[in-house]
């Protein structure tokens, strides 16, 4: 099962069994009384941190959930609010970008005094930013360095093949093909530039595959990065077989036990958060029907009611591309604060 | 790469810390790296720099200032005498500050709403004061504290006429004496100096030299340096100043005039726009005030402080809707202050928005963190209570905000109303007395104890 959604999109109220933990997700960190103040203030709740997403339900019902995946994120703030009385808390903005929708997550730590909440989303998601090699296409990266691969932190290098040709153009390209426990990269002997670096977790298929040029390795990639289908072909065919064999082993040992590349070390580790794969172990579980139109989504729109951009046009007047003004409205009117007519 | 390069590139993307330790480090290997030094003094200026043209009054300057011509002006030509006509609308007299004057739309450093008679009297400006121009003091003493191995450069030990000839260091190190230091006689001697060697054709040593005599309070020389200056090159900074001086010498119609003759210079300038739209508001003459903000704010639409300010306008004259329009925009221009949410608030309870009041005064609550401003949330929610006919809301209200703020005269009063109203009429004069105690200009206690006794 290769990932569907968890990182990419932002959920409400999920059914139990999608906010279990995936294949490969794992808790980073687990926080109680965590208040989400946009949309339910005045519940308490339980923020959960995995190397994929945020979690937060409540307590009192936790049907009444979100899923804010990592690759979501636009920005994160912290703000201080109430005053002297109530002692200062420090919430936490998230706003987030789902199918080209905008929403704004406040979480405030019921605790006084206590920046956890803060502190461990900001690091994990910085450690997700750093890490996309891990689990996305890139095409004409800096992946290669004197035709080296520049190895991430948790790959190891299997096999290195000379001599494979890229059949993407129609003379083929002369390349190196390395193999390691999370990706395939290519690249080209005359510009090391000219690459592709592909983890098996986009990948929708391998196969060999007649083409003009004989038989070749085709890898197709799935559809989150784009659909590619990349031919590579090897002299002599038993090279091939070699290669396809090793490949798809790795592929399939990844898919069992994905490995994500989120590293997260607690500097100060007040409990060790358990590795449960179970969030519900103290929670009676209740499953619920799935296909319940739910209309929370509302309640977090940062933009109230604006669920889509409009498309983006020249503007003469300003000489910029500018999102397409309304209809009945002008860029004049827009900006005047006191309209002249 | 090249150290000092990449101090320049630090310190051009303001990135001051950082820029001052790179020099430090090449000031180590060579002493007398005369760029280094240069770039180190802007950068610990620039870290510090604070725009003194809004900079707080000293209210040393109202009570033993002898600067000001005329002792009994005319009414309309002078700052000092508060006149009584405020204006009245449906929603009762437009509130007023500790002394006397109508509430302005945008708090400012400076912001004079009023001038306190004596020494005691000194209770309420926009900040906390000092008795001498505070920037100067706290500017000396920030820079050190940060500094592990004492300061940078030994002011005593400066030879400041060799550096007064050096056209590429003076101006740095004047602005670091300046503003860094906060000494004002070495920088005034540094630019003594300078101003000789370049034979006074520099403009720019002039103002420097103005900004020196007004913070050493000799107000007419200064005028003297910015006419001269002025006639030089004509700059915004320059008229400003002078403006500001004849605030000091309490003359504003000259002020006036010279924003006039500043904006044939600079036609739609929007900063000598705003002093004289603050000029006008502080003069009583809100009509012409908000005209001038009108045209501030059609030259530049996203002024904060002019917006503001026409909202207030709007709102005390009966037009709340109007002024949520204002108010709106300043926060679609991304303001989120616990001030706005409370002002969008009171906008939607008085035009009928009632969906929204409650909504706004929350995300205020959530905001403030200062208890006066909390306490101006939780006194405006107490109207919003008796708008609802909630009486004891409305005390609750009243008692959070007293909470927060225990010299909140309006809230004393009120409170006693409505204790008058719910038939405890002792405990109404109680608090009717120490509303007038806490702030003896506001006109209803006395009024409303009056009336007490009549009953």
């Amino acid at each position: 099962m290769a990932l569907t959604y968890e990182d990419r999109e932002v959920n409400f109220d999920v059914s139990f069994s999608e906010m279990r933990l995936r294949l490969g997700e794992k808790v980073i960190d687990k926080l109680d009384n965590i208040e989400d103040t946009k949309g339910n203030a005045g519940d308490r709740g339980r923020l959960i941190i995995t190397n994929l997403r945020i979690l937060w339900h409540s307590m009192i019902s936790p049907r009444v959930n979100l899923s804010i995946g990592l690759n979501t994120i636009i920005s994160i703030n912290t703000k201080i609010v109430n005053s002297k009385t109530k002692g200062t808390t420090h919430a936490l903005h998230l706003l987030t970008i789902s199918n080209g929708t905008r929403y704004e997550f406040i979480f405030t730590n019921l605790e006084q005094d206590n920046m956890r909440h803060f502190t461990s989303v900001v690091g994990v998601h910085k450690a997700f930013i750093t890490s996309k090699l891990y689990r996305e296409l890139k095409l004409r990266g800096g992946v290669v360095h004197n035709k080296k691969l520049k190895v991430l932190p948790l790959e190891q290098i299997f096999s290195n093949i000379h001599g494979v040709w890229n059949l993407s153009s129609d003379q083929g390209s002369l390349g190196t093909f390395i193999v390691s426990n999370i990706r395939f990269v290519w690249f080209a002997d005359v510009n090391e530039g000219f690459n592709i670096s592909l983890p098996y977790l986009q990948i929708e298929s391998i196969k060999i595959r007649d083409s003009k040029f004989g038989n070749a390795l085709v890898i197709r990639s799935n559809e989150r990065s784009g659909n590619f289908i990349l031919g590579f072909k090897v002299d002599p065919e038993e090279k091939l077989h070699n290669l396809l064999k090793e490949l798809t082993s790795l592929y399939t040992v990844y898919m069992n036990n994905p490995i994500y590349g989120v590293e997260y070390k607690w500097s100060l580790q007040t409990s060790e958060a358990p590795q449960t794969s179970n969030i519900f172990n103290d929670l009676e579980i209740v499953e619920d029907p799935k296909d319940e139109i739910s209309n929370t989504i509302s309640a977090y729109l940062a933009d109230e009611g604006h669920e889509k951009d409009r498309p983006p046009v020249y503007s003469e007047e300003l000489g910029l591309a500018i999102e397409s003004v309304k209809e009945g409205f002008s860029l004049k009117k827009l900006w005047e604060v006191i309209p002249t007519y | 790469m090249d150290p000092m390069y990449l101090a320049l590139s630090l310190f051009r993307r303001r990135h001051y810390d950082k820029c001052i330790d790179i020099c430090t480090s090449i000031l180590d290997k060579q002493p007398l790296d005369q760029a280094a030094w240069c770039l180190k003094m802007r950068a610990l200026t620039q870290r510090v720099y604070v725009d003194d043209l809004e900079s707080e009054e000293s209210p040393q300057d109202d009570v033993l200032d002898e600067n000001v011509v005329a002792s009994a002006p005319r009414p309309g030509t002078s700052l000092k005498s508060t006149s009584t006509a405020v204006p009245f609308t449906a929603l009762g007299a437009r509130p007023r500050t500790a002394t006397g004057r109508p509430i302005s739309g945008v708090v400012r450093p400076g912001t004079q709403t009023g001038r306190p008679g004596s020494a005691l009297d000194r209770l309420k400006t926009s900040r906390g004061t000092t008795a001498q121009s505070a920037r100067a003091i706290r500017l000396g003493t920030a820079a050190m504290l940060t500094q592990k191995d004492g300061p940078f450069i030994q002011v005593s030990r400066l030879n400041l006429a060799k550096y007064a000839k050096i056209k590429t260091l003076n101006k740095p190190l004047f602005e670091y004496l300046f503003y860094h230091e906060g000494d004002i006689r070495n920088a005034m001697e540094l630019a003594v100096l300078a101003t000789q060697h370049c034979e006074f054709k520099d403009w720019y040593w002039k103002i420097q030299l103005a900004k020196c005599y007004s913070a050493l309070n000799l107000i007419r020389d200064a005028e003297q340096q910015i006419r001269s200056a002025l006639k030089q090159h004509p700059h915004i900074e320059s008229y400003i100043r002078l403006i500001r001086i004849y605030i000091r010498l309490d003359q504003p119609l000259s002020a006036i005039s010279l924003c006039k003759q500043g904006l044939e210079v600079f036609p739609n300038d929007v900063s000598i726009m705003t002093e004289l739209a603050r000029l006008t508001e502080a003069l009583n003459e809100p009509q012409s005030s908000v005209k001038y903000y009108r045209s501030i704010v059609i030259e530049d639409a996203m002024n904060t402080e002019a917006i503001a300010c026409i909202g207030m306008y709007h709102f005390y004259n009966n037009q709340p809707e109007l002024a949520l329009r204002y108010y709106r925009r300043v926060l679609s221009m991304g303001a989120h202050s616990p001030e706005l949410y409370n002002n969008l608030g009171l906008c939607c309870l008085y035009s009928q928005q009632l969906d929204l009041t409650l909504a706004c005064f929350q995300r205020a609550l959530d905001l403030a963190t200062d208890p006066l401003i909390k306490a101006d949330v939780w006194y405006n929610l107490s109207y919003v209570a008796i708008a609802a006919g909630d009486i004891g809301l409305a005390i609750q209200c009243l008692n959070l905000c007293l909470v927060a703020d225990p010299t909140h005269a309006s809230a004393f009063n009120n409170l006693a109303v409505l204790h008058h109203r719910s038939g405890k009429p002792h405990l109404a004069k109680a608090y009717f007395t120490s509303a007038r105690e806490h702030q003896p200009e506001l006109p209803e206690p006395g009024i409303n104890l009056e009336v007490l006794q009549d009953a």
